[in-house]
């Protein structure tokens, strides 16, 4: 079982006590995290150790102990081979700017030995929506089309796996819809996985079904993302009476209860004592001689769940 | 990897470092000190001296293009993230070195080659002067032995200019350890060791204006300590780029 209370049989992705640092600065502290296929969000501060986590993925940086797999494989010793399977996009790519966007494209295909890479070169910038700027050079791109020719060069010769870090920086509300979009499309269609590292959660929240949580350089909280909606949101229930406001005052009386809110015609009710709660509200209901017309948890949004996980770590700590 | 690899990667190197205006720069450079060097000997069969003539001054100029070249290439790729990027792809690290390398030294060899074979046409020169020929073999180990030290440099400080201003000052330190112009410690010194040395064994004499003959040895030495230092500092370079932490 992992800290998100999820048995997972077959990560693709798997660290163990991972610890890393930059000189005196310890930038991975026990690192242990799993990512299923499907698209998974890393979600952390800036400086919270995502890229560096990263780093250490795709065997661009030593771990000093610890171990980290992907695909079964060691992410150090059997780099190439991982890579070979996986698309990144990192948060500052440093294309040649003298290059056209197709020339680029046509540079990756010659790495990753791509069969006709003409027709994956279309297909690639077709899924981005780049097909008019393929013959236009890299310095002339805006930095919403500099995401979406990273996105492509991460999605040619169909990965397994893509690996983007923060793929929505410097893009306009609109472009991050459409990467986002984009990014949905691809899964469902051709099943690849992505790991998504972010620190704008409401990019992830219609998008990933697992969740990471990283905070200086330890993992919070991992898990689905309905799983981890459902473990933070416990403790909230929203009531329909047939009086709100007299079931409002009743119910704030109740050890239980930390509080109370009347929103639109619903009573929400943070309570520190779900099983007991759930018990009393149908029998204080009838007392008050009111009509239950609805009683219901309330799903946890994604900024719920972080507020929650990075709570939990600080007063662990 | 396969070799079309190796050569996308020498094809992003070449647009990415010799695009306009950096390969004019570096080629107008390398006029400039074939074309600054004076001839002062215009009696035909002397003529051949004139080829070890202010090589001092071409040496000079050598070092700053190949400090910044290099310079560039490595330690600016590390500013600017295209390592990190690069072996985001299955790229084997010694690849893109050799890759890096090789772009950066046959680039700067072909052009400081071509333009020192229009010393041919400057001097006068008959193309099957023999000397012509050992003056350009003698400039190959030292492009060698200046691109080896500036990579380890660039590697170490993973900073542009600061490799670029190290390498430099390191170089002409070196060379300002010796002002006679004869010691084996530096490239001038180095090139009329073997000048010389080939001078009169296809001439018969020493060149014009050169004073001192040195021992066979010191030819020996002349050219395989440039080569021998440069294979020690590529081996170690490659050895360090493999095992470099890429943040």
């Amino acid at each position: 079982m992992d800290k998100g209370g999820v048995r997972l049989e077959h990560p693709i992705i798997k660290t163990v006590d991972v610890v890393h640092s930059f000189g005196r600065n310890l930038t991975l502290k026990n690192l242990t995290l799993n990512a299923p296929s499907g698209i998974s969000g890393f979600i952390g501060r800036n400086g919270s150790g995502k890229t560096t986590t990263i780093g250490v993925l795709l065997g661009l940086i030593k771990p000093q102990s610890g171990k980290a797999t992907f695909f079964g494989r060691d992410c150090w010793k059997d780099s190439i081979a991982i890579r070979k399977r996986v698309g990144v996009m990192h948060e500052i790519n440093a294309y040649p700017v003298n290059f056209k966007g197709g020339e680029l494209l046509e540079f990756v295909a010659k790495i990753y030995d791509i069969p006709n890479s003409a027709q994956s070169i279309r297909q690639v910038l077709g899924e981005v929506g780049l097909e008019d700027a393929r013959d236009k050079p890299i310095k002339t791109y805006s930095a919403g089309m500099l995401r979406r020719l990273g996105l492509a060069q991460a999605l040619i010769g169909e990965p397994e796996f893509v690996i983007l870090d923060e793929p929505t920086a410097n893009v306009d509300p609109l472009g991050r819809v459409t990467l986002l979009d984009n990014i949905k499309k691809i899964h469902d269609s051709k099943g690849t996985s992505f790991l998504i590292s972010t620190h704008i959660l409401s990019d992830l929240e219609k998008i990933c079904n697992w969740i990471i949580i990283i905070d200086e350089g330890r993992i919070v909280e991992q898990g689905y993302v309905k799983d981890l909606a459902e473990k933070y949101s416990a403790n909230v229930y929203k009531i329909q009476v047939s009086n709100p406001w007299l079931f409002a005052g009743a119910v704030q009386e109740l050890a239980m209860v930390q509080n109370t809110t009347v929103n639109n015609q619903t009573v929400l009710c943070k309570v520190n004592d779900t099983k007991a709660f759930y018990q009393v509200v149908p029998k204080l209901v009838a007392d008050l001689k009111l009509e239950l017309i609805g009683l219901q948890q309330i799903s946890g949004t994604l900024e719920e769940i972080y507020k929650h996980a990075i709570g939990v770590k600080s007063d662990d700590t | 990897m396969t070799h079309k690899s190796i050569l996308a990667l020498m094809r992003w190197e070449l647009k990415e470092y010799f695009s306009f205006p950096v390969f004019e720069i570096v080629l107008f450079i390398a006029v400039f000190s074939i074309l600054n060097t004076s001839s002062i000997l215009p009696v035909y069969a002397e003529r051949y001296s004139n080829l070890h003539w202010g090589i001092q001054n071409i040496f000079f100029y050598l070092t700053i293009s190949i400090c910044a070249v290099f310079s560039r290439s490595f330690a600016g790729a590390f500013s600017k993230n295209e390592i990190k990027t690069l072996l985001s792809y299955p790229i084997k690290r010694s690849s893109l070195f050799f890759a890096k390398y090789l772009t950066m030294f046959l680039t700067l060899l072909i052009i400081y080659a071509s333009v020192w074979a229009s010393q041919l046409y400057i001097q006068a020169l008959s193309p099957l002067e023999p000397m012509f020929w050992v003056s350009l073999l003698a400039i190959i180990p030292e492009i060698l032995l200046l691109s080896t030290i500036t990579v380890a440099i660039a590697l170490v400080v993973k900073n542009e200019v600061v490799s670029i201003f190290a390498s430099v000052l390191l170089l002409y330190g070196l060379a300002n350890l010796e002002s006679g112009g004869i010691s084996l410690l530096i490239a001038t010194g180095r090139y009329k060791a073997l000048f010389g040395y080939f001078s009169i064994l296809t001439h018969g004499r020493l060149p014009i204006g050169m004073m001192y003959v040195h021992p066979p040895e010191d030819v020996v030495i002349a050219f395989l300590a440039p080569l021998l230092i440069s294979i020690i500092l590529l081996a170690m370079s490659i050895a360090y780029f493999k095992r470099m932490q890429i943040d």
